[in-house]
This record gives C-alpha cells, structure tokens and sequence, in this order.
C-alpha cells in the first residue's frame, strides 16, 4: 500500500471497488467480520447483555489499537489510552438492556424471564 | 510509518460518523424485522426453521441488510484515509446512534444513565480525535 493510492479511493471510482471485491485481504476481513458477530450473539445468549456489549466492544477497541501497532505501525500515544477508556465507560452506561423489560415480545406465552 | 496528512483526520471522521448513523439505522430496522417473529428462540426455530425464517426475512430485514452493507463501505472510505486505531473507536457513536433512534422510533425511554453514558462517549471520542 503507498500513501498516494490512499487519497485515490473515492465513491465513483468503480475499479478499487472491483478490485476490492477481488482482493483476499477484504474478503477474509468480511468472514472473521461475521464470525465474531455469530459469536457474539451466542455470548448475548449466555449472559447480561450490559456487561457483554461494552466488553466485546472494549476488547475490540484494544485488539484494533495492538493490532494496528504490530501490523501497520501506527502509535500507542496517551490520549488514544484515555479516548478508548472513556469511551468503554460511556458505553457501559448507555448498555441498560438488563434493567428493561425488552419490546420484541409480541406473543408472550411462557412468561419467563430471560 | 505512513505521513497521513491531517485533513484527512477530519474527512474520514466526517466519513465514520456517517456509517455510525447508517449503522444505527440498520440496527433499528433489524430490530423491526425480529418483531415480526417475536423472541428468537432455539427450540421453536427447530420445530419450525422455514416458517420462521421466512416471517423474519421481511422488508425491514432487506432494507437494513442493503444499510449495513452501505455503512461498510463508507467504513472502508474512512479507514483507508486515516489510522485505523483512531478511527475505529469512533465507530462507538454508533451506540449514541442506536439510542436516539430507538427513543424516537420505538419509543423507548433514555434515562439519566443512559445520558451520562452519551456524553462520556462523546468525550472520549474528542479525546481520542483531538490532534495536538
């Protein structure tokens, strides 16, 4: 990859979207894309949906940012550390799935709680 | 080590916000198309897996397919400009998305939590993109 074949990748341009198409790389990133969601929605079937949500999202963020330092050479610097962290927290608050009752209960036989 | 240079810092940021809002999009349509079905089970998709299927592939569940599909690619448009390690957090305010459309379309209740949780997303997200 070269920096000036980045700024090349616009919308209009239909030979790096074939090309990408063609391209192992892309093709092996969209199946582990749908593995890990296959997984994850076996871990929401295991447990507390608040907990799992920020943790898969967290453990994503840090895999991205180790990976990306070993791979692709970007840095570690002290405010990605902090941005990732605070976000992690922000995204714990915001998963409230467990206290509510969900509303995709349309034909409630059993009346179990899950 | 690549030299990016930084406007491309704000396009790809402007790039990712935009799939994060297509994302959450997706999301609430999927949501939409597993109401036709009710509570996914396990046990009541093996007793009858083509009839179920069939009630859960609606229009919501292709149009959200076509959205997410959408989003990925503005995704890649975005990750091609810009660190992936910087920009891929931000790809967290899809959640901020999620609870906004889903307090107006759904009518479901953001409570102070869920607020506190906004705002220290968005924080973080500044944090992280704050170039200096």
């Amino acid at each position: 990859m070269e920096a000036a074949g980045l700024n090349n990748f616009l919308f209009y341009d239909i030979i790096s979207w074939g090309s990408l198409l063609l391209n192992w790389h892309f093709l092996l990133g969209m199946s582990l894309a749908l593995l890990g969601s296959i997984i994850y929605v076996v871990a929401l079937s295991k447990g507390k949906a608040s907990i799992i949500n920020p943790l898969s999202g967290g453990a994503s963020y840090i895999t991205i940012v180790i990976l990306s330092y070993i791979l692709l050479g970007e840095s570690i610097t002290i405010p990605k550390t902090i941005g990732i962290f605070i976000i992690i927290l922000g995204i714990y608050l915001l998963s409230h799935f467990s206290n509510n009752k969900p509303t995709n209960i349309v034909n409630n036989t059993s009346g179990e709680n899950v | 080590m690549l030299q990016i240079p930084l406007e491309n810092l704000l396009i790809s940021i402007i790039f990712v916000i935009l799939a994060s809002a297509i994302f959450g999009a997706a999301t609430l349509l999927f949501k939409k198309a597993t109401m036709a079905v009710g509570e996914i089970k396990v046990h009541e998709f093996k007793k009858d897996f083509k009839g179920k299927v069939s009630k859960l592939l609606n229009k919501y569940m292709a149009i959200a397919i076509i959205l997410q599909l959408v989003a990925w690619l503005i995704f890649l448009m975005a990750i091609s400009r810009y660190q992936v390690s910087i920009i891929v957090p931000v790809l967290s305010t899809t959640y901020i998305f999620t609870a906004f459309y889903c307090n107006r379309f759904l009518k479901e209740k953001l409570s102070w939590r869920e607020m506190l949780g906004i705002l220290i997303i968005i924080l973080g997200v500044i944090i992280l993109t704050y170039p200096f």
